[in-house]
């Protein structure tokens, strides 16, 4: 997740903002569903703030990005992040089919903890790449 | 030589970032096209020749890896250079498109990356 941000999005993770933004909401959320071997869910979220600079940044923008861009840019960071955890989890042989990403600004509950969970702070606010496993993985 | 490329891929922003890698590699490049899924790929090459096509895998409609079937089975574009561009690389898709003489690089990509696969692909010696 950190790598992906770094590469993609020039964002870097700053552990000494954790404390103060611990509890900031993360409201945009980025789905794909993946299946081969397994099926699931990975979702990536982040602060509202975060999203100009994400995007801003993978285009190489001088002026903020339409908001249209700024969803887009967070699907393909899920697609991105996604595509990187999967050889990674079952190794190099094995093939998925990745889904087009969701994307949306006002939360998604996905009604259970998450199988597994990475969370970082980047300067702008947090941001969170959540796994769910199984057929019904989240909605 | 200036490339004709034709991009295809279902995000607009990774369309946009391919094509500013594109830029940033060095290559001549006189023209870019875009294409949202392999149908629209097909109709754009259609009407439009191509030096090179950058193919993602994962797009609704027509995905990479059946337009890069049809590309190959068609005679107009059984020789186009492509390079697959993807998040979703195992070692069992990368070395079908070996065998479909496509490269492949994953995404996220610098632009030495996509220059180095784009001038293997051509043939061309990097000065």
């Amino acid at each position: 997740m950190s790598r992906t941000l770094e590469d993609l999005c020039l964002l870097y993770a700053m552990p000494e903002l954790e404390e103060r933004l611990k509890h900031a909401g993360m409201p945009a959320v980025a789905q794909v569903s993946f299946s081969g071997p397994a099926r699931g869910v990975l979702e990536v979220r982040v602060a509202a703030a975060v999203l100009p600079e994400l995007a801003g940044n993978m285009l190489g923008a001088m002026n903020a990005p339409s908001q249209e861009d700024q969803l887009d840019a967070l699907g393909e960071v899920a697609n991105v992040v996604c595509g990187n955890f999967l050889p990674v989890w079952r190794g190099a042989e094995a093939v998925f089919d990745i889904s087009a990403p969701v994307v949306c600004l006002e939360g998604m509950d996905a009604g259970r903890p998450p199988d597994g969970a990475v969370w970082l702070c980047l300067e702008q606010g947090p941001a969170e790449a959540r796994v769910y496993l199984g057929e019904h993985a989240a909605s | 030589m200036a490339l004709h490329v034709l991009i295809v891929d279902d995000s607009a922003v990774s369309r946009k970032m391919i094509a500013r890698t594109l830029e940033m590699s060095g290559l001549d490049i006189a023209v870019v096209h875009e294409a949202g899924d392999g149908n629209q790929a097909l109709e754009v090459l259609e009407h439009n020749w191509m030096d090179l096509a950058l193919v993602d895998i994962n797009m609704p409609n027509m995905n990479g890896e059946e337009l890069v079937m049809r590309l190959r089975a068609r005679p107009e574009t059984a020789m186009l250079p492509v390079v697959v561009v993807s998040t979703e690389g195992s070692e069992t898709r990368i070395a079908k498109m070996h065998t479909l003489g496509a490269e492949f690089v994953r995404k996220p990509f610098s632009p030495e990356g996509l220059r180095v696969a784009v001038m293997g692909l051509l043939g061309v010696e990097d000065a």
